[in-house]
């Protein structure tokens, strides 16, 4: 007689199921260092909003593969509480949001974490900069950001950067700031310029697999990895490479990145992680790494720009003072 | 030091106000001696200047109402600072007869021999913030300022024992310093009560952890010279005819310790004239 | 350029005119400072080593506004976890501020950011054996926060409080649990001397074409662009923007503030490491 109540094993032995692993993370790298991602960036998509942006970058070739798809909202400038103390400027807030299914590993929770208040903080340290925040007295501006979908390397758990360093919060953090500068121009607030974010990594190449695990040997070690590091800048294998993925299996020795304002060749924002040599070398690492990210935002500022021109020829048209004929097909700004 | 009644002996204790390299009284044992070391460390070129910008106590410079006072007993170490008489933060404290105290006591989470972190609302800090703020709200003349709180905020960095008795002397120093008035110093001390072999009963004076863990002990206060009682604290049995001995050493104590804080303070006042800070 | 406006964030008392007045002398050439610093002097500070015996490294740091910072650093011994999240995090960072509820992330974000930058070498140290390793806590305790940014005192007291960690010695063979040597004299260093240092962060705000290292609060308010640069021995490991500042700031000043950041980086060491030699 068997126990009712006990849940027992099935009778015959089972095998545990054997999922293929996605092979996103050594996938072969196609682009070249110097390439950016093309972009996809509308304006004026959320309508309740007084400007708004939508970004996206492409999907690489397999489906399963995550990308960066992130939507801003601005608000404002909206009159403060009466409650606050009186101030001569607009208070510019940012916020971003990763959603709950972001993130390709884990779920997210709802409640702000430290990764995203430093976020928030950063972006809204970028963008006020820009905005002519004394035309707006006594007024709010707030910025809302909201990742929709990112490609991991955020330092969580379970995230593997190779014995590099992550970028993928760098990444998320440079196209927040040109989405929400889209955004902000969008709201036709006055800004002295537009920031784009761009973002530049120093790695080392690989050639192959050899070559690759002798790299992750001499970066274990740490005490040898600055003489290894040394040997390979002579060697020439330390490359700069614009606008890197986490995807893209680079071993990351340092990245940078910026918030440009490319009409006044002016930063509002430099983020680096990694360590960096300068001690005068010819090939002084610093500022290699941050040219390589200012070239990469102002590739990424004429995709703003033509995305906010679109916008604009658009209202004008509709207002009946130019023909239809200047607005492009598909409403695609995009650039490679 | 020794106490003249009874004999019991203190751990080395070391009361400074506002920081530990003007301390005063060295008496502790070489046992857990750490060189305390300290000097104005500074960039090279800020030295070069040194001539022109006079550097004086830095304490001095501090803005008022920062001034921390440090003391430690043997191996427990406390820092407070006090803040006040100021506008109530929270609109609780807000009393229009008198000015209210609140005391904020955080063990730091590396204090212990384990790390451990306590929150805002354990068990044992609020005990111990309600028993503070109860015991100063007597001593200060909380009159004077009507409608203001003063706010004690109190760091044990490392604990062996006594912690609230300490964190009562360290609240004394702080708000002697910080000139809030009240009627004398309160002073704090623990003992405990302790069998011989050869059934003596002398009580301990100044608990450590160790003793802590295993005798029954009392923390008392006293104010000033008085031998008025202003915190009792009792969290095991004592037997009834040995509190009165033990009541007596620990009063004892007190104006030991009162002695202590009485020279610290007249040699800082003395110190902040011959600086013409007063 | 730097529209003249009183910063938002920072929200220092000062009035448009005492701005305008404070931009001007510090666009001068040679910049005028407040205090008569010069550009790359450092306000006083006290600083004492080795102050808890409960630790295994303590340091505790008066800075000359006001700012009271105490750091102790303590290890446990933890068992290497089955899901491997690898030694990212051995090193865990708290900051404490005193009087506010909540723990500073952000601080505490800037100060892990360059404490575990990949191939320091210092997690290598923290192996034990094959199946345990130590757990290090670093727990910063701000007891008066600084008048102006506290990034650079937090970094400081912590790299004192580092530099005299020591862990015990392990006398046991690689598989077996984890033995320490009872003596304490043969404790090793975490970090040490000589070898790998544990990094500093140095707060550096622009106004125009000048740089000054700790900047005042108004100084920050004043300024363009506050940068945080996170530097150990001599590389730099992480440059952050901070709150506070308007406008801002070109690239050849981003490169100058780095390359000034390391000069002046070396002479903290060297100061920082007299500190505990003195006496």
């Amino acid at each position: 007689m068997t126990d009712r109540r006990r849940i027992n094993g099935p009778l015959e032995g089972t095998i545990p199921p054997v999922f293929l692993t996605s092979s996103t993370h050594k996938s072969i790298i196609k682009r070249s260092p110097t390439t950016l991602r093309k972009i996809f960036l509308k304006t004026g998509l959320t309508p309740p909003a007084t400007g708004s942006a939508f970004l996206e970058l492409p999907t690489p070739s397999t489906h399963s593969t995550p990308t960066l798809k992130l939507t801003s909202s601005v608000y404002g400038p909206r009159p403060l509480p009466s409650s606050t103390t009186f101030s001569s400027n607009a208070r510019l807030t940012a916020e971003l949001k990763f959603s709950p299914f972001s993130t390709p590993g884990r779920r997210r929770g709802y409640i702000r974490d430290g990764v995203e208040r430093d976020l928030s903080a950063q972006l809204s340290i970028a963008l006020g900069k820009s905005v002519a925040v004394g035309k707006y007295p006594k007024s709010a501006i707030d910025v809302f950001v909201s990742v929709l979908d990112c490609e991991g390397g955020l330092g969580d758990a379970g995230d593997e950067a190779g014995g590099g360093v992550d970028v993928g919060l760098m990444s998320v953090l440079a196209t927040a700031i040109s989405c929400a500068s889209a955004a902000i121009a969008d709201a036709g607030i006055e800004c002295f310029d537009l920031v784009a974010g761009g973002v530049a990594g120093l790695v080392l190449e690989q050639g192959g697999v050899v070559e690759e695990d002798r790299v992750e040997k001499s970066l274990e070690v740490g005490q040898d990895s600055d003489d290894a590091r040394r040997g390979m800048r002579k060697n020439g294998k330390v490359t700069l490479v614009l606008d890197p993925s986490p995807i893209d299996g680079y071993i990351i020795l340092a990245a940078a990145a910026v918030g440009y304002m490319a009409a006044r060749d002016e930063l509002t924002l430099v983020w680096t992680k990694g360590s960096m040599g300068w001690d005068g070398d010819s090939t002084d690492e610093v500022e290699r790494i941050v040219d390589g990210a200012i070239t990469a935002s102002t590739g990424v500022r004429l995709v703003i720009n033509e995305a906010v021109k679109e916008r604009l020829l658009l209202g004008l048209k509709e207002m009946g003072l130019i023909r239809g004929k200047a607005v492009s097909g598909d409403g695609d700004a995009a650039m490679s | 030091m020794e106490c003249v009644t009874c004999g019991a002996t203190f751990r080395g204790l070391r009361l400074c106000h506002s920081n530990p390299t003007h301390d005063t009284s060295h008496n502790r044992p070489s046992s857990h001696l750490h060189k305390p070391s300290s000097l104005p460390s500074t960039s090279h070129s800020f030295l070069k200047k040194l001539e022109n910008v006079p550097l004086r106590n830095p304490l001095t410079r501090r803005p008022p109402h920062r001034r921390p006072s440090y003391v430690e007993h043997g191996n427990t170490k406390v820092i407070c600072s006090v803040n006040g008489p100021i506008e109530p933060r929270a609109a609780s404290a807000r009393n229009s007869e008198r000015a209210t105290v609140t005391v904020d006591v955080c063990f730091a989470a590396f204090s212990g021999t384990d790390r451990k972190k306590r929150g805002k609302s354990d068990k044992r800090v609020l005990e111990m913030q309600s028993a503070l703020s109860r015991t100063f709200a007597t001593t200060l003349l909380t009159t004077l300022h009507p409608r203001s709180e003063v706010h004690i905020s109190l760091h044990i960095l490392s604990q062996d024992g006594s912690i609230l008795a300490t964190c009562v002397n360290a609240a004394t120093l702080a708000l002697v310093d910080a000139g809030v008035p009240m009627s004398d110093y309160v002073t704090a001390c623990t003992v405990a009560s302790y069998t011989n072999p050869d059934e003596s009963g002398e009580p301990l004076l100044d608990m450590s952890s160790a003793e802590e863990m295993d005798l029954p002990g009392i923390t008392l206060a006293t104010v000033g010279r008085s031998d008025k009682i202003s915190l009792l604290q009792l969290e095991t049995k004592v037997r009834l005819e040995r509190l009165e001995g033990m009541l007596a050493v620990g009063i004892d104590g007190c104006g030991k310790i009162r002695q202590l804080l009485d020279g610290v303070i007249r040699e800082h006042g003395n110190k902040m004239a011959r600086m013409g800070a007063l | 350029m730097a529209p003249l406006q009183t910063s938002q964030q920072t929200g220092t008392p000062l009035s448009p005119a005492e701005l305008s007045y404070l931009h001007t002398s510090l666009t001068l050439t040679p910049p005028i400072r407040p205090d008569s610093r010069t550009p790359t002097q450092f306000r006083p500070l006290v600083a004492e080593s080795d102050i808890l015996p409960s630790t295994n490294g303590s340091a505790r740091m008066i800075w000359g506004d006001g700012g009271e910072c105490v750091v102790g650093v303590k290890a446990e011994v933890e068992r290497n976890s089955a899901t491997s999240v690898g030694p990212r995090d051995w090193i865990e960072i708290n900051v404490e501020v005193s009087g506010q509820r909540d723990d500073d992330a952000f601080l505490g974000m800037t100060v892990a950011e360059s404490l575990l930058v990949p191939g320091s070498g210092v997690l290598e140290r923290l192996v034990l054996g094959e199946r345990f390793h130590w757990k290090v806590f670093v727990d910063i305790l701000l007891l008066a926060p600084p008048l102006s940014h506290p990034a650079t005192l937090l970094t400081l007291t912590t790299y004192l409080a580092l530099r005299n960690t020591f862990l015990p010695k392990l006398i046991s063979e690689v598989v077996e649990d984890p033995v320490f040597d009872d003596d304490w004299d043969n404790a090793l260093p975490l970090y040490p001397v000589g070898k790998i240092p544990p990094p500093i962060t140095l707060l550096v705000v622009n106004v125009g074409e000048n740089i000054f290292f700790d900047p005042t609060r108004e100084e920050l308010s004043a300024g363009d662009v506050v940068l945080a640069v996170s530097i150990c021995g001599k590389k730099v490991v992480g440059v952050r923007t901070l709150e506070g500042g308007s406008g801002g700031v070109g690239r050849a000043v981003v490169k100058r503030v780095i390359k000034e950041s390391c000069e002046v980086a070396e002479e903290v060491f060297s100061n920082l490491n007299s500190v505990g030699e003195g006496d």
